[in-house]
């Protein structure tokens, strides 16, 4: 069901050709459809990649672009814009807006909000439906710090991020301008502070960032400096840590436990949750979330169950161990299903038994998506054979088949540009 | 007050009309496409400026770049590198490698990459593959902790202390492919 401004934004133009390219549904067992945006970012960091965010539906493609996509982009800086994988069209979402710096877009479940961060401190609301957008703050008092790293639930109503603020909130903020995790009503317009933890304070200088919220806006997961659960607070230990608050209950568990339970031996951070908050999946220094202690001394990908208080290894290579390089970036689908996530490691698909044509030889990141379920890892940066070129920052829809991501790879034979554009590829449902 | 004013004119700029907004012509179905038979530049394309060749390299080098995407989108790469300057000279000091690339990080910041090709071997290949070493750098990637795993396609020689990668290997065989497969069509 397509969101109500949708035949109101729906293409101008016949794109006949295209919408078949385009089509969301792919038959069982037929190679995935992959189309491509120019992004023309030069230089992203594979610690800080572009940004993509999918709606819950894949229907649709937030994405940021230096690239001047239609005529009324006059500018070189960064821009957002969405792709409509049905029409197969791209609408420029920041048009008008005349301030640097308009990053990190969240959309909603279908596509109708979209939450992004601007040059400003504060984070702006877009209802495309309606063609309007309003400030996330607190009535005509703009936020006194950066806001960021903004997570919508999946219609729209609730978003969970990160700030530096100190008016967002009722009541005193103890770590000052320190980011904490703020969770907006956007339908009040009301603000809670939910990254305080069982004390209801944080230390003085603890920071809380990069929050990601469910699909019904129920459950958070953050990173967070500070020990928030009443076991970490024993720990002698600082690390980063992944927490997950219910907003129902106003409890905040520990997701970044090792196998006994306890304080793990390195930082987890940059989470992902599933729709209904049961599986998170993070980043982790650490060596002993699991009993099969990690020893490959590189950040890893884990996914914790919260509700069978179990955590596995996700970027492992096919005999379990960790992969032979970094991995960072996880994405979830909406069953936690399917792990979507970047990496520098060239064993998780074939280890070592991996066939000339197959060899993963490029030393840089590539996208990867693991099938919990069937216990199996495929490269999705790929053609018939591996790219050389880095591919960053992957996102998913709720399905799992439906992959966005950024990379360098030539676009087609005219682009030698060596930037990184934006790929979307769709691949076949399970059968 | 600045960031009220920024606000401000978030708030006040109206929204383009709403058919400026949509554009179709720059989504594009992706063609796994072999990178052998993709276009040959007709043209002269130069040279990044902070890549130095020397006179008696510059017709092989015009060809490189006429006849190979992968050395032209390496050189895109390089050019785009700001605080890099690449410098490609013959030697006899490579021996026994037939190529080889120091790589120097300058007080001031600027990375100085001087490549020595050897009097023996194919240039065409050694100069790709000593430009994906240089790439490599400019990727961020820590050859010497790649080397210490295992199937990471890196190997260090304790010897010299150098490094060798299957992905340079690959890049110097391709482009040499794709600047002899652009001969033999002619």
């Amino acid at each position: 069901m397509p969101w109500p401004g949708a035949d109101r934004a729906s293409p101008r133009t016949t794109l006949a050709a295209l919408s078949l390219a385009l089509s969301i549904g792919q038959i069982g067992g037929e190679p995935p459809v992959v189309v491509t945006v120019p992004l023309h970012q030069s230089d992203a960091h594979p610690t800080y990649p572009p940004c993509v965010s999918i709606s819950a539906d894949g229907r649709f493609v937030a994405f940021v672009s230096a690239a001047r996509l239609l005529p009324s982009d006059e500018n070189d800086r960064d821009d957002i814009y969405v792709l409509d994988r049905e029409s197969g069209e791209v609408s420029f979402e920041t048009a008008g807006v005349v301030l640097a710096g308009t990053q990190r877009p969240a959309i909603s479940g279908t596509g109708r909000f979209l939450v992004y961060e601007t040059g400003s401190h504060v984070l702006m609301v877009r209802d495309r439906a309606e063609d309007a957008a309003r400030p996330l703050q607190r009535g005509r008092e703009p936020p006194n710090a950066q806001s960021r790293t903004p997570s919508v639930s999946a219609d729209g109503r609730y978003v969970a991020f990160a700030s530096g603020a100190t008016n967002l909130a009722d009541g005193p903020d103890p770590n000052g301008v320190v980011d904490d995790v703020y969770l907006a009503d956007t339908a009040s317009m009301t603000f809670r502070r939910i990254s305080a933890g069982a004390a209801r304070t944080e230390p003085a200088g603890a920071a809380a960032f990069a929050p990601v919220i469910s699909e019904d806006g129920r459950f958070v997961a953050f990173s967070s400096s500070a020990p928030l659960d009443s076991r970490a607070a024993r720990s002698k230990g600082r690390v980063l840590g992944i927490y997950l608050y219910d907003t129902q209950t106003g409890a905040t568990t520990a997701v970044s436990v090792n196998a006994s339970g306890g304080t793990p031996d390195g930082s987890s951070y940059s989470p992902a949750i599933s729709a209904d908050g049961r599986y998170v999946a993070f980043v982790s220094n650490a060596t002993d979330l699991v009993r099969r202690r990690d020893r490959n001394r590189v950040p890893d990908i884990y996914l914790r169950d919260v509700v069978a208080r179990t955590t596995e290894l996700v970027s492992r290579t096919p005999s379990g161990d960790g992969g032979n390089a970094a991995s960072r970036h996880p994405a979830l689908s909406a069953d936690g299903r399917f792990v979507v996530f970047q990496s520098e490691a060239s064993n998780l698909t074939c280890g070592e038994r991996c066939g000339a044509p197959d060899r993963d030889i490029n030393l840089v990141a590539d996208i990867f998506r693991r099938d919990r379920q069937a216990g199996r890892t495929e490269q999705i940066s790929r053609g018939r054979t591996p790219w050389m070129e880095p591919s960053i920052g992957p996102a998913v829809d709720r399905t799992g088949m439906v992959v966005a991501f950024a990379s360098r790879h030539a676009l087609d034979q005219a682009d030698d540009r060596y930037d990184y554009d934006l790929f979307v590829w769709a691949g076949a449902a399970p059968r | 007050m600045a960031t009220w004013i920024g606000v401000m004119l978030l708030l006040t700029i109206p929204a383009a009309p709403a058919q400026q907004r949509l554009a179709s012509a720059v989504v594009h179905p992706f063609g796994d496409e072999d990178p052998d038979v993709r276009a040959i530049v007709s043209g002269r394309v130069g040279l990044p400026p902070n890549v130095t060749v020397p006179s008696s390299f510059a017709d092989l080098v015009d060809a490189m770049l006429r006849s190979s995407p992968t050395f032209r989108a390496q050189c895109s790469r390089i050019g785009r590198a700001g605080r890099l300057h690449v410098t490609v000279e013959r030697s006899l000091s490579p021996a026994p490698q037939a190529a080889v690339t120091h790589l120097t990080r300058l007080d001031n910041g600027r990375l100085q990459a001087e490549v020595e090709l050897g009097l023996f071997g194919d240039p065409v290949l050694l100069i790709a593959h000593e430009f994906e070493h240089i790439i490599e750098q400019l990727d961020g990637v820590d050859l010497g902790a790649m080397a210490d795993r295992s199937g990471t396609g890196v190997r260090a020689d304790s010897r010299t202390g150098q490094f060798e990668t299957e992905r340079a290997i690959a890049i110097g065989k391709r482009v040499a492919r794709e600047v002899s497969g652009a001969v033999a069509r002619r």
